[in-house]
């Protein structure tokens, strides 16, 4: 017997800790790997209340934000080799033309 | 059913904190597969036996597999200054603070709390086999799955385009 009030605070502790790190972090692939930890979080989140409401849709919800997951790693993780490509550096800092 | 919640719970905690301050984002990567296999560990208690093995094949062997490999590929040395400025991690700060006092006023209302939040999750969960799975993606769900389709493809494409720029001469120092 799992109360749901933890499976629902520790997918919350989950999601700002990657929070933090989407904040905080200056290496483009750690930002990215914080990325996945909110999706996990929220994917937890999705299966809990599958079994409060016991129905099975949500689970299918978690099986497609598992696959659109997969494609963005594809996406961000070539924009990183871009990035790499034309800067020598993975750093959040210097990848700031849009900025002034 | 609650022991193993626990450790699981732990493990995942703090392999995520590992994840978001390791300097070295190799260890980060290693890190977040121990989470990975933890969140799974917890679908297979929670009952969803086969988002777990799915999480454990899709998440920590193939996703993984991409980072660690573009990490291999780029050879980032660990990072000296580890976080942005003072400012940004007061932000991350108060935002991690803000989010807790969300939390403090769920977990308050503990198993003997009102309404959805206060229930517990059976000895014999709701089981998503991939039988039950199948039938509810197959007959409801068929137009998202033709859709997760068209994204997976123009995911790869759009990859391969981005991945497969010439090096332009004067572009790079």
């Amino acid at each position: 017997m799992i109360p749901v009030s933890y499976l629902v605070a520790l997918a919350f502790i989950m999601f700002s800790i990657g929070a933090f790190g989407v904040i905080v972090r200056r290496n483009l692939i750690a930002v990215f790997m914080c990325v996945e930890l909110m999706l996990n979080s929220a994917n937890l989140i999705f299966v809990t209340f599958s079994q409060v409401h016991q129905s099975l849709d949500s689970q299918v919800a978690v099986l497609f934000v598992m696959s659109v997951a997969a494609a963005e790693a594809a996406v961000g993780l070539a924009i990183v080799l871009a990035v790499f490509r034309h800067r020598t550096s993975v750093d959040t800092t210097e990848v700031s033309e849009l900025k002034d | 059913m609650l022991t193993m919640f626990w450790i699981l719970a732990v493990v995942m905690v703090v392999s995520a904190f590992a994840v978001a301050t390791l300097p070295n984002a190799l260890y980060g990567a290693l890190c977040l597969v121990v989470n990975l296999c933890a969140v799974a560990g917890i679908y297979a208690v929670l009952g969803a036996h086969f988002l777990a093995a799915a999480q454990i094949i899709v998440y920590a062997g193939a996703i993984m597999v991409l980072i660690v490999f573009v990490l291999m590929l780029l050879n980032v040395k660990s990072e000296k200054q580890k976080f942005s400025d003072f400012v940004l991690f007061v932000l991350g700060l108060a935002l991690v603070a803000g989010l807790l006092a969300v939390i403090l006023p769920v977990v308050k209302q503990l198993p003997s709390g009102k309404g959805m939040i206060g229930q517990s999750i059976g000895a014999t969960p709701l089981s998503g086999t991939v039988h039950a799975l199948g039938v509810i993606i197959f007959k409801e769900h068929i137009f998202l799955l033709e859709v997760i389709g068209v994204v997976l493809v123009t995911a790869i494409v759009a990859s391969v385009m981005l991945a497969n720029q010439r090096k332009k001469p004067e572009g790079s120092k």
